[in-house]
């Protein structure tokens, strides 16, 4: 290995991965990108190393795809400065070993209720492209995307195996103007497969692209490899048959995923179900939303000769009577969801006793299901670690049940919005407190480490004395929702006197709310950690929001619509950050 | 109670005594302990470590014994925001002096940390040899480090084809 001047490099004992450790600490790209002259000086600096020796080289190459991975990752979706200026982003991709390296590019970022589109031109985009040979995985905005554009990316990127495009309106809004050219996305998409159908093994054609028979055709005339299929189908054109169903399940044998979304006014036949269950031989997971489906699809699904890993069915007209006994489909599901359903009592009776693996659950809107349905299949299942019962006719029952059934549970949604409130502090206590394996121990604070996440959306009757509660049975809690629940500024005293890892609160239209307790946030264990914020409808003034400012410096995020007496250039100072 | 210092024998066949509060702060002796309660307390081998690199570890340890422990909350914490915790500024000053020594030592101390599972010191010392690369051209590096350029001409030329030219290339 490396020899200089008779004497042995004092690197020559490193072990490899203990290398990839050192160079992790190379960069900090929040940091590079922060000041002009630092820019992109991490990338700069495992360039150095890899020309310092044939190890070395080795070293980065082989043995750091994470390094490089995080890199090519991060940087794009997280510095602020890329966002406003693509000649930022351009700058760093023309450094050599960085771009060759760069395998993933999300040009929109969403996650948490949240997109962050990057402002680019088309041209921009393909700039961009043109230096990265290499890339599989580009998440770009729709809008950019023309025919010529779709074609500079087919022809610069030959490895490309998985693109998603992302509407600026998708998480907000239910209109969508691409329905108005539909035909130029057929287009679009038919000749994207036809380019790169033979590598692709992802496809997400969801977020407001209607999805017809011709696309429908075209993956599977094109995609042998596909192992992933999320679509949206509408029923403004014309209709998805049972015929292209049986193609695509038939040429695509590895489709281990396939969810098909809807808007309702779509006509998914029993036929079609019939041809994916005949056809598919390696299905797991099927989500199939807001389609309207007949009870002989349904029971037609449940005699699937190969059972299931996720099944969310989310279709108004399924009630209990549809629910079939075949221990075979059931028994191996492990994320169930059959919200806006009118499935009863009896009916989580039927699934309790033939599934037993279930780890999330969501039975959101289900009105007709009662403490005592729950306890059946939670009874069954104790392994449940999330749980979303929003609108739900809820009560302390529910509470009790949850908190002698479930041990593990981390995630708990329920969101009451509309509904008549029923549950209390007592019942909130009965849930995080109760634990028949610990009920005796004495540190009773280690009760319910496991929650993480709470949605208490519209629980009026939650007071005070339920944030002490929480506050001291889950110290872990990282994202808590209080949106109109009856606190106060003792409250929030509470909540920042414990909980450390939060990250998300959402305490809006909580008219209470002033100033003060936005100064115990600040003084609060987990100011430094806070992400996102929500204090609309609050009486804040912008003494609270600079307080706020200068002491939480993760805080990505505030919303203070509807307060007043905040002014818009504190609100905008917030926000640039 | 276990008695409260604890021997240890390094490579260099020398038994050094360090007390229970600093030979825990080793992952490594700490399981070994755990592994031998009630029986008699010999003097550990340690055969990867010499008596001179050892001290300088009781030293670090002895600095930062107060140090919060870090705990498994923190960890979840790093995964959340990894790229703000690999941050390679060193704050302390006594950390800071403390790496300033030969690269030979430095090294040493990095394997012995890592050997013994001392989780601080061994960050440290990555922190410092993270910071000695950074912002150097490959034959800066070359020169600090005593590294021989063992790439062939072919090599730099696949290089430069694959990257483009660059303003810095050596």
């Amino acid at each position: 290995m490396s020899h200089l001047d008779g004497e042995w490099s004092v690197f020559d004992d490193l072990p490899i991965d203990l290398y990839s450790l050192i160079f992790s600490f190379l960069g900090d790209v929040e940091d590079c990108n922060q000041s002009d002259s630092n820019n992109s000086s991490c990338a700069r600096d495992l360039a150095s190393i890899m020309r310092v020796c044939r190890h070395w080289n080795y070293v980065v190459k082989e043995c750091c795809p994470l390094l490089w991975r995080r890199l090519s990752w991060r940087m794009v979706p997280m510095s602020s400065d890329m966002r406003k200026d693509p000649s930022t982003l351009v700058k760093m991709l023309q450094l050599p070993t960085f771009s060759t390296n760069v395998r993933e590019i999300n040009l929109v970022r969403p996650g948490r209720g949240i997109l962050f589109l990057l402002l680019l031109s088309s041209d921009d985009l393909t700039t961009i492209l043109s230096y990265t040979p290499n890339l599989t995985i580009l998440q770009v905005k729709i809008t950019l995307v023309d025919d010529d554009t779709l074609d500079k990316i087919t022809s610069r990127c030959p490895n490309l195996k998985q693109m998603v495009l992302l509407s600026e309106h998708a998480q907000f809004s239910v209109e969508s103007h691409f329905y108005y050219n539909l035909s130029v996305f057929e287009s679009h998409i038919v000749r994207f497969l036809k380019k790169h159908g033979p590598t692709l093994l992802d496809l997400n054609l969801q977020i407001f692209l209607c999805v017809n028979s011709t696309i429908f055709e075209a993956i599977a005339d094109n995609c042998p490899l596909l192992c992933s299929l999320k679509v949206r189908l509408a029923a403004v054109h014309d209709q998805v048959d049972e015929a292209t169903l049986a193609k695509l399940f038939k040429k695509c044998p590895n489709l281990s995923e396939f969810v098909v979304e809807s808007d309702f006014r779509t006509d998914f036949k029993y036929e079609c179900i019939d041809a994916m269950v005949t056809n598919s031989s390696s299905l797991k997971s099927l989500r199939i939303s807001n389609l309207p489906m007949t009870s002989t699809a349904f029971i037609h699904l449940q005699r699937l000769s190969k059972p299931l890993k996720i099944l969310h069915f989310i279709c108004p007209n399924l009630t209990t009577s549809w629910l079939f006994h075949n221990p075979l489909f059931w028994s191996q599901i492990e994320d169930l969801d059959i919200s806006k359903s009118m499935v009863s009592d009896h009916g989580l009776d039927i699934i309790a006793a033939q599934c037993n693996s279930i780890k999330y659950l969501y039975i959101n809107q289900c009105l007709s299901i009662t403490a005592r349905g729950l306890d059946s299949i939670t009874r069954a299942n104790p392994q449940i670690t999330k749980i979303g019962v929003c609108q739900c006719l809820i009560s302390d029952e529910w509470l009790a049940v949850l908190g002698r059934n479930c041990p593990a549970l981390q995630f708990f949604m329920t969101n009451s919005k509309g509904l008549p409130v029923s549950i209390s502090n007592s019942g909130l206590l009965q849930m995080v407190s109760y634990n028949p394996e610990t009920a005796t121990h004495v540190n009773q604070i280690r009760y319910c480490p496991d929650i993480l996440r709470m949605d208490l959306t519209s629980q009026t009757s939650l007071t005070d004395a339920a944030l002490q509660m929480i506050v001291q049975y889950c110290p872990n809690l990282q994202f808590l929702k209080l949106t109109h629940c009856a606190i106060t500024n003792l409250g929030i005293q509470y909540l920042s006197e414990g909980c450390p890892d939060l990250h998300v609160l959402d305490i809006w239209g909580i008219t209470d709310i002033t100033d003060t307790a936005f100064a115990s946030i600040s003084k609060g264990n987990f100011a430094p950690n806070l992400w996102l914020l929500n204090a609309s409808g609050n009486k804040i003034t912008n003494d609270g929001v600079a307080l706020l400012d200068a002491s939480c410096p993760a805080l990505g995020r505030i919303t203070l619509s509807r307060n007043g007496s905040v002014k818009n250039r504190v609100k905008a100072n917030v926000f640039i950050r | 109670m276990a008695s409260e210092s604890i021997s240890v024998t390094t490579s260099d066949d020398q038994t050094i005594q360090l007390s229970r509060k600093h030979a825990q702060m080793s992952q490594t002796i700490n399981s070994m302990l755990e592994d031998s309660v009630g029986a008699d307390q010999e003097a550990i081998p340690l055969p990867n470590v010499s008596s001179e690199v050892l001290k300088k570890v009781i030293d670090w340890c002895t600095h930062h014994e107060n140090d919060p422990a870090p705990v498994e909350k923190v960890k979840k914490l790093n995964k959340k925001r990894e790229y703000k915790a690999k941050n390679s500024t060193i704050s302390d000053e006594w950390d800071k002096n403390f790496v300033n020594a030969e690269l030979r030592v430095i090294v040493d101390i990095l394997l012995a940390a890592n050997y013994l599972d001392v989780k601080g010191l061994f960050e440290l010392m990555c922190k410092h040899i993270a910071n000695e690369l950074k912002g150097k051209t490959p034959d800066q590096i070359r020169e600090r480090f005593g590294i021989q350029d063992d790439l062939t001409e072919e090599d730099k030329a696949a290089m430069r084809k694959a990257w483009g030219a660059t303003k810095n290339d050596s």
